[in-house]
């Protein structure tokens, strides 16, 4: 499927993303790109300052009354076990970060060779490696991590593992996309002329040229794997309990919607600021690397 | 742009304002005061009515309609307990106490010495088809399910004989009291409709499996597979001027929070085996109807016949029990619903021993009998729960890691859980819940000398404990009130052992418009009668 | 073109097959044994002797060589036979006829809904740029691509269908049985599937529009004097649909997915809920047979997809 559709986009290799004031215009040029920013970077900094910030130890039982509304004590309540849910959002959001750039990093670690490889060798390869990841694309991604999670049994490792076999599939594509469109062109070409190795060639001359789409990919992925993970907390395959994970939280809070809110609705704007920055800033990159991606990605 | 952003965000909060401002105001009430009185009796606020009243469908709500309607052999006991409008039992508990009541079975006896058990059937029921109800149809149906190798305790019977029209003796290897309880709950298909309903077995079994001709108050009008099963009333019911309800349809809901959501809207009457706390409560305030059962018996069940795990050690299972909080656990996670248990049976239950509770909390005393123990530093251990008992889970986790005992918690799915805990066996420690029997039965069911549920061979049980057992099982004792003061022998025994960690009874009820009349499941979750359930005029 | 669709077709086939035996071995990966969790989930207040469960085994094939099962599988399925599941003792073929009409019936109404609107608000929101219309459209896109759909049905539930009862809380009624209640009943659902796919084709639509409204070639039709609506829907649109297209097609992956989650809240038997117990219930021959089927229908929708490029943009080609 991935070498009709380079038409539409990779004709000829990016220009390389040299003008870094041109990048910095764009990219800041939108408010909501850098609204999503903050968040990001709020994000990042309420995940390692977590210990420091969050009121009360996040696992610990009983610091408050169980279901006890906000207060001052607690400025989100507490959950059924008398745990505060400020500080377990606090903490849910170092597993979110966890889940999202771990599984993002692992598949991209796998997908982009893979997609790569299968670009410039070709052939009989090029059909084995894309035709499966056209197969693993063929399962729903929430399938895939529910399979995979019920193989590997719940906790945040499995769920981790899940995820990025299901995200493996669109680094591939995008990878061999971009290789197949820069493969004849005139610097690879005399690459291989000069004798360089295919591995060195791959490495040094290709792989650079997959980072503008890949980025923008990775960026919006994170978005949609913890939004994922959310679904599979839904369906009983999550971050192991009693780790504070907003899709968890969202999912046990939903019982007490009625009474207590808060419990469910606070990590659920969580999720979705987070989802929001994480669309937002992919958007942004994307016109700041590359505005050919539009429609891509 | 900013203002899109404030729109935005604006919009999302708006719309949760809008959502919390339709829940109830503020008045978030703490249901009942008093967690170790189990809440038996329902709000006495119904208006007054003269009498039963006949007519009208009864539209229910469920978290699992029948998946196999007729053939005994595959029944699950979900399908067994959903298809008792249509198909009767022989014999089942009649009251709390658990006296055992005739049904399609007049009377029993029980000859210890002959070594027979002989059932005197109902004279003049027939099944929907107009064959008859007798001692033939009985043999069939209990030899089908023998020969399939599915009948609790059928490993006793030797052989069935016809005796004459009505009586149907059973040739046995041993007896006891448990037989009848488990016997007469077999639940008969009429033999004749099964027989004409294909030229092969293998047609006679798919027919059987989305048909059923019983001898109950209805019949089935429309099934569709995990959505919903409707009955239609039986005008020829053997019990006389019943049923009252013309129609009972059963929708299946997974998610109880719908099935909270279509009770509160009215869409239907009732909500048959609620456990989850936290609809209870808020259902509570809105004015339906509940009529509660004896919930189950939740508690930590360990692997200790294996001397490498740490819970072979009576110090280390004693260690444990001492370190939960059970009267808090019950409190938090049953808001006030669930009752904290100390010993292998509850209040409710007539083995109950009174006030016997050999291992209160005490953190420090855990503490000291694990360093008793060689573990003065604590270990590290799994414990096997499903998704469902996740809040239970991380509490018994934090109460552990407080006298260092480090718990991972292994959330399976169903599937794993079920392989493990009634299949396979589990390696270190298993939150698990079992029925409460309105007899003795689920002591046996569960932990006796040959449990039919945890059966792997994972709890260690002393010989002290299943002496005491078999006592209890005396063939002299014809039912479990016979046998009552050796069953609470056998309960003090597994205290005095720490054979298990019991932690609490849980909330179960159906919940119901005002107009609904039934008394599911007061006695137990399996004993519903249909035929008299009724509806006020609404 | 037709050779092209021809190497499509082998392509799908190898696709195909790869697809089933990735699920086939991976399901066998699980821990656990399917014959074990039905006896459980069954039987649970019954005795059942080893031999019977060795029966109950070779009665569903799994006592053979795992191979040997897969080829026995392959060669069932090109004879139409799905196999039959564990758990309910049933032609899977059965299962999935009852199942597939509910499930389709709710994912293409979600699908056109979610194609439809999405191309709609976008293209509104694009030629009413920064007017208020693109206001209240574009912060809701911000939240249709947001929001957990679990939570997005709870809260229709609560406030749809129980404050404000305008509709049915749960339950699927056939369209052909009841067509007013079925309609009632699928908004809910239909829209929470369709939330996802129709914010994010409204802001592909809004994007590419706007990049094709600012061609030449759509200023020079302008410059023509060609009224808004011939310059909109003849020109501007066709152009800006290509990515649209390619979103749609991922969207019915998205839909099978958001069906498990779906289904299981708003009570509906379809497939999506029958393929998560299945899952659970490790029922092999069920989860393999749905898998096979959704992968044949995603794959034949790319195919559709890829075709449609052809039709609307003439510059490309199949190679």
């Amino acid at each position: 499927m991935a070498e009709e559709r380079n038409i539409t986009g990779f004709e000829e290799a990016p220009p390389p993303v040299s003008e870094w004031r041109r990048f910095r215009r764009v990219f800041f040029s939108r408010g909501v790109v850098l609204f999503g920013l903050i968040i990001l970077v709020l994000l990042f900094l309420v995940a390692v300052l977590a210990p420091w910030i969050s009121p009360y130890d996040p696992y610990k039982m009983s610091v408050g009354k169980s279901l006890e509304h906000p207060s001052s004590q607690h400025l989100l309540g507490t959950d059924i076990l008398g745990r505060d849910t400020l500080s377990r959002l606090i903490y849910g959001s170092r597993t979110a970060l966890m889940v999202g750039f771990i599984s993002v990093g692992i598949a991209g670690v796998i997908g982009i060779p893979l997609g790569i490889i299968a670009g410039y060798l070709g052939g009989f390869l090029n059909t084995i490696i894309m035709r499966t990841m056209d197969a693993l694309l063929c399962f729903p991604m929430l399938l895939l991590a529910l399979v995979l999670a019920a193989v590997l049994g719940g906790g945040i490792q499995n769920v981790i593992v899940a995820l990025s076999v299901a995200t493996i599939p669109g680094y591939a594509r995008v990878a061999c996309g971009v290789t197949m469109s820069i493969r004849e062109n005139d610097y690879i070409l005399s690459a291989q002329a000069m004798g360089s190795s295919d591995a060195l060639i791959m490495f040094k001359h290709i792989l650079p040229n997959t980072f503008p789409p890949l980025i923008v990919l990775m960026t919006m992925q994170l978005g949609a794997l913890i939004l994922a993970e959310a679904g599979l907390s839904f369906l009983g395959i999550g971050i192991e309990p009693p780790g504070a994970a907003w899709g968890a939280m969202v999912n046990a809070g939903r019982n007490y919607l009625l009474n207590n809110p808060e419990l469910s609705f606070s990590p659920c704007i969580a999720i979705m600021l987070v989802v929001f920055a994480f669309n937002m800033v992919g958007d942004g990159l994307r016109d700041a690397l590359d505005p050919r991606l539009r429609g891509l990605l | 742009m900013k203002r899109i952003l404030f729109f935005t965000f604006a919009l999302i909060l708006a719309s949760m304002l809008i959502f919390s401002g339709c829940g109830e105001p503020e008045e978030t009430t703490a249901p009942t005061t008093a967690p170790t009185t189990a809440p038996t009796t329902a709000p006495t606020t119904q208006p007054t009515t003269a009498g039963p009243e006949y007519g009208g469908t009864l539209r229910c709500v469920a978290g699992a309609i029948p998946n196999v309607l007729g053939y005994a052999p595959e029944k699950a006991p979900s399908d067994n307990f959903y298809m008792l409008p249509v198909i009767e039992r022989l014999a089942e508990w009649g009251d709390e106490e658990g006296t055992m009541v005739g049904i399609l079975a007049e009377s029993w006896d029980i000859d210890s010495e002959a070594l027979t058990f002989t059932w005197h059937l109902r004279q003049g029921v027939t099944f929907h088809d107009g064959t008859p109800w007798n001692a033939e149809a009985c043999q069939w149906n209990f030899q089908m399910l023998l020969d399939a190798n599915r009948l609790t305790m059928g490993q006793f019977i030797d052989s069935l004989d016809v005796l004459d029209e009505y009586t149907l003796r059973m040739n046995l290897n041993k007896i006891d009291w448990v037989m009848s309880e488990q016997w007469g709950l077999m639940s008969p298909i009429s033999p004749t409709a099964y027989e004409n309903s294909g030229s092969t077995e293998e047609e006679r079994i798919a027919w059987a499996r989305e048909n059923a001709v019983g001898t109950g108050p209805y019949t089935v009008a429309e099934w569709q597979r995990d959505d919903h099963i409707n009955f239609v009333k039986n005008d020829n019911y053997w019990r006389p001027g019943l049923p009252y309800l013309d129609a009972i349809e059963i929708r299946r809901i997974p998610d109880p929070m719908v099935a909270a959501a279509m009770m509160e809207a009215g869409e239907a009457d009732i909500w048959f085996a609620v456990s989850s706390v936290q609809n209870i409560v808020d259902l509570q305030a809105k004015g339906l109807k509940f009529v509660w059962g004896p919930g189950m018996f939740l508690a930590i069940l360990f692997n200790s016949n294996d001397p490498e795990s740490y819970f072979a050690d009576k110090l280390v299972r004693e260690a444990i029990e001492y370190a939960i909080n059970r009267p808090e656990l019950a409190e938090m996670l049953g808001q006030g619903l669930y009752e904290p248990l100390h010993q292998m049976a509850s209040s409710t239950w007539p083995g109950y021993v009174e006030g016997y509770n050999p291992r209160p909390y005490d953190p420090d005393k855990a503490r000291e009998l694990l360093e008793q123990a060689g573990h003065p530093n604590g270990f590290k251990t799994t414990l096997l729960l499903m998704e469902t008992g996740i809040d239970a889970g991380s509490a018994i986790k934090a109460y552990l890691g407080e006298v260092g005992i480090e718990v991972e918690l292994d959330v399976a799915d169903i599937g794993r859980y079920f392989g493990s805990v009634f299949g396979t066996g589990w390696s270190d420690m298993v939150y698990s819940a079992s029925g409460i029997n309105p007899s003795a039965t689920d002591l046996y069911i569960h932990f006796g000398p040959n449990p039919v549920t945890y059966r792997t061979g994972n709890i260690y049980k002393t010989p002290e404990y299943l002496a005491k057992c078999e006592a209890a099982l005396a063939p002299q004792f014809k039912t479990a009130a016979e046998a009552m003061a050796k069953i609470k022998e056998a309960i003090r025994q597994a205290g005095e052992d720490a054979m298990i960690v019991p932690l609490f009874r849980t909330a179960e009820c159906s919940i119901m418009q005002t107009y609904v009349h039934t008394e599911y499941p007061k006695i137990h979750g399996i004993i519903w009668r249909p035929y008299n359930d009724w509806m006020e005029a609404h | 073109m037709t050779t092209y669709i021809i190497r499509r077709l082998i392509q799908a086939v190898i696709i195909l097959l790869i697809v089933t035996i990735l699920v086939f071995f991976v399901m066998r990966l699980l821990p656990g044994d399917p014959i074990i969790i039905y006896v459980a989930q069954t039987a649970q207040l019954e005795a059942m002797p080893p031999e019977m469960i060795d029966k109950l085994r070779a009665q569903f094939g799994l006592d053979k060589p795992i191979v040997i099962q897969y080829f026995n599988w392959m060669g069932n399925i090109f004879r139409g036979d799905f196999g039959e599941s564990i758990f309910y003792h049933e032609d899977v073929s059965k299962l999935m006829l009852e199942r597939f009409p509910v499930t389709l019936h709710l994912g293409i109404t979600a699908l056109i809904v979610g194609s439809v609107l999405g191309l709609l608000s976008g293209l509104l929101a694009a030629i009413r740029r920064g007017k208020w219309l693109d206001k209240i459209i574009t912060p809701l896109t911000y939240i249709g691509i947001t929001i957990p759909i679990f939570m997005l049905a709870i809260l229709l539930i609560y406030t749809i269908g129980l404050r404000l009862s305008w509709l049915p809380i749960a339950g699927y009624t056939s369209p052909f049985e009841d067509f007013w209640l079925s309609t009632r009943q699928i908004i809910m659902p239909v829209i929470c599937l369709a939330v996802f796919s129709l914010a994010a084709n409204a802001r592909q639509m809004r994007s590419s529009m706007l990049e094709v409204i600012a061609q030449d070639y759509i200023r020079t039709a302008w410059a023509k004097g060609l009224s808004e609506r011939v310059v909109v829907v003849k020109h501007a649109l066709k152009n800006s649909l290509i990515p649209v297209i390619t979103l749609i097609g991922l969207g019915v992956g998205l839909i099978f997915s958001g069906s498990f989650i779906i289904e299981t809240i708003f009570a509906i038997p379809g497939v999506g809920r029958l393929m998560v117990s299945s899952i659970f219930g490790q029922d092999y021959v069920v989860v393999q047979a749905i898998t096979f089927v959704i992968a044949v229908i995603v794959l034949v929708v790319n195919l559709i997809v890829d075709i449609s490029y052809g039709w609307l943009d003439p510059r490309i080609r199949y190679g």
